[in-house]
């Protein structure tokens, strides 16, 4: 017979839930299981919890993929990997939140939303922009180190074609690890989703850029960090690589805006002449995702920036694909030696 | 003459409308009002269920919430197609909004839940026509206008936007090996009477509604068509709000229904069930 960890919880009496989830509650306990295993410490695990668990299955978690369920996706089907980097506060988890907002309005560019198995961690990113939340200005939670490894996922498919779907995995590395692995070779070594990249983008705050003292070490910093991976060849001639110039809405809203502006053409130059021949593609693009000034969030760049990712990957030209060397479990993540 | 047993399976998030449609159609199949509509061949055995609440629907008043948990019979109905002479039993099980809920926030089902899906039919599933889909985000001019009420909520898995919880307990249903493919899935947008108030500038044709208001949801449906066929209708099972009840009380019930689809309006609340099962 059944009991409740609640108190106050009828079920043991006439098997009603107090919280009216009837099997699949996870405080249920098999009380006759629970009593023989209290009169004998040796007796093997109690049954209660085999009980209730063959009442559920569980479903997926809804949290960032780990690189083993991210390798489902990539073996199984079309799937373009895009990673974000920056440093702390440089808007990538604005972006990404941005998209998922984007989604809840409709397609981004020419592409229709198809699937996520992110969407409760999608939800959470964006929930501290909500008037439920009760905050008085948007807010953004900051990337954790936990889900450097980790992967948001969107399935997407083209508009007005019968294309098969594309998974779309986002890897967020958080700003502290990228301060990290700036300072520190093995710190970018452990970043296992870089060396999978079709895209990288690499977020330049804007915000960062208006202040004259702060500008140098920000674009060293990003200038450093693609050398570390350019070195270590996590990137190279089949990475896409995105320089992202977040913020704009600081940018033109400061008190000398003309000078912001120049300095954030200024650093896209540099920036390009150094690596646009070290990478398959470089491209600028300056966006305002999450803007605090009461303008709007440049949902066109983002939209294009968003299908960027989807039309277009260097990594897979047909010969590697049909190589007989490489069996077909050997696809994706194990083929670009990472092992787990 | 053999009769044939379908399950539908109706989904909603709390307060979608599920329950009033089920008393509506129930209505509606006992005075059809047309001479293609599903008309009732019989009372099932068992319509405790349908009774307990029947009184306050016909006299226009607000039903309980559903209750979670429930050990009633299914909602159990003898239909006839007219122009087929076939006849049927139809099951609709008006599970709680707060199940799907649930699914949401403990990422887990009951096995029981998920066998079933092996028999269903087709889907109901149910939006509210009156209802936001999305959380309302701090943007534009609301920044600039909004004071925050001091009192920061942190956050909670059920207070996500409906159409994205709603989209996710559907992707569970499609990640379910047994379930057949495609699936017929008429949407139902319930307290449709509100979208045609006067003055209401929001597409009056359900599909276009749905594109505009829960888009989340209507891409999801038109992105994966190998898992769900989908119809979309405009429902009004009450025929008015609280308020306007009070007046309309007193036509019979199935004359207060109202169902839009294609550009089509009727008092025919089986269309969606006859789509589902084919039966057009």
């Amino acid at each position: 017979m059944v009991r409740c960890k609640l108190a106050d919880c009828p079920v043991a009496r006439d098997g009603r839930c107090l919280e009216g989830r009837g099997d699949a509650c996870p405080n249920l306990i098999d009380s006759e299981s629970s009593a023989a295993s209290e009169q004998s410490r040796n007796v093997s695990p109690s049954k209660s919890k085999t009980a209730a668990k063959r009442a559920i299955e569980r479903l997926y978690s809804g949290l960032p993929l780990e690189v083993a369920e991210a390798r489902e996706f990539s073996q199984a089907t079309r799937t373009v990997v895009t990673a974000f980097v920056g440093i702390r506060e440089s808007g990538k988890t604005s972006l990404l939140a941005r998209l998922h907002q984007m989604f809840q309005l409709g397609p981004i560019g020419n592409f229709g939303f198809s699937g996520s198995r992110t969407l409760p961690r999608f939800e959470e990113l964006n929930w501290l922009a909500t008037l439920e939340s009760g905050v008085a200005v948007p807010l953004m939670e900051r990337s954790s180190q936990q889900f450097d490894n980790s992967f948001l996922h969107f399935c997407v498919r083209s508009i007005g074609s019968s294309g098969v779907p594309i998974n779309l995995l986002l890897n967020d590395i958080s700003g502290e690890t990228f301060g990290d692995a700036v300072a520190n070779q093995s710190v970018c070594d452990r970043l296992l989703g870089l060396a999978r990249c079709d895209h990288l983008v690499l977020l330049l705050d804007g915000a960062a850029l208006t202040e004259p003292a702060m500008r140098h070490d920000h674009e060293a910093k990003g200038r450093n960090f693609l050398q570390r991976i350019l070195q270590s060849g996590q990137i190279g001639p089949t990475t896409a690589l995105h320089l992202v110039i977040s913020k704009m809405d600081v940018v033109k809203g400061s008190a000398d805006a003309a000078g912001s502006l120049a300095a954030a053409t200024d650093l896209e130059k540099r920036l390009e002449a150094e690596f646009a021949d070290r990478v398959a593609s470089l491209r600028l693009w300056r966006v305002a995702a999450r803007p605090r000034d009461g303008s709007l969030p440049t949902v066109k760049e983002i939209a294009d920036l968003f299908s960027s990712w989807l039309n277009a990957t260097y990594r897979y030209p047909a010969t590697v694909i049909d190589s007989p060397k490489l069996g077909r479990d050997a696809r994706d993540f194990l083929r670009f030696g990472i092992g787990f | 003459m053999d009769e044939e047993r379908f399950q539908v399976l109706i989904i909603g998030l709390p307060e979608s409308g599920k329950t009033s449609f089920i008393q509506a159609l129930d209505e509606v199949l006992q005075n059809p009002s047309s001479s293609d509509a599903l008309s009732a061949s019989g009372l099932a055995y068992d319509r405790a269920y349908l009774e307990k609440d029947k009184a306050k629907f016909r006299a226009g008043q607000k039903l309980d919430r559903t209750e979670r948990n429930v050990q009633w019979h299914p909602p159990e109905l003898w239909f006839r197609h007219p122009p087929t002479g076939k006849t049927g039993r139809v099951f609709l099980p008006d599970v709680s909004g707060e199940m799907y809920r649930d699914q949401w926030v403990d990422r887990a089902w009951s096995t029981k839940y998920r066998d079933q899906l092996l028999s269903i039919n087709g889907l109901l599933v149910f939006v509210r026509a009156d209802l936001p889909a999305s959380n309302t985000e701090l943007l534009g001019q609301l920044v600039e206008i909004v004071q925050g009420d001091g009192d920061l909520r942190p956050w909670d898995t059920q207070k996500a936007s409906a159409q994205v919880q709603l989209t996710d307990v559907l992707q569970f249903v499609a990640g379910a090996q047994s379930i057949k493919r495609p699936l017929r899935t008429a949407v139902l947008i319930s307290a449709w009477d509100t979208v045609e108030k006067v003055r209401n500038a929001l597409p009056q044709e359900p599909p276009k509604f749905l594109e505009r208001e829960w888009p989340m949801l209507s891409q999801y449906l038109c992105n994966n068509p190998d898992t769900f066929t989908t119809n979309v209708y405009g429902v009004s099972a009450l025929g008015g709000t609280e308020a306007e009840l009070k007046e309309l009380c007193k036509i019979p019930p199935h004359e207060r229904v109202k169902i839009v689809e294609n550009g089509h309006s009727s008092r025919d609340l089986s269309r969606p069930l006859r789509w589902l099962l084919a039966l057009n």
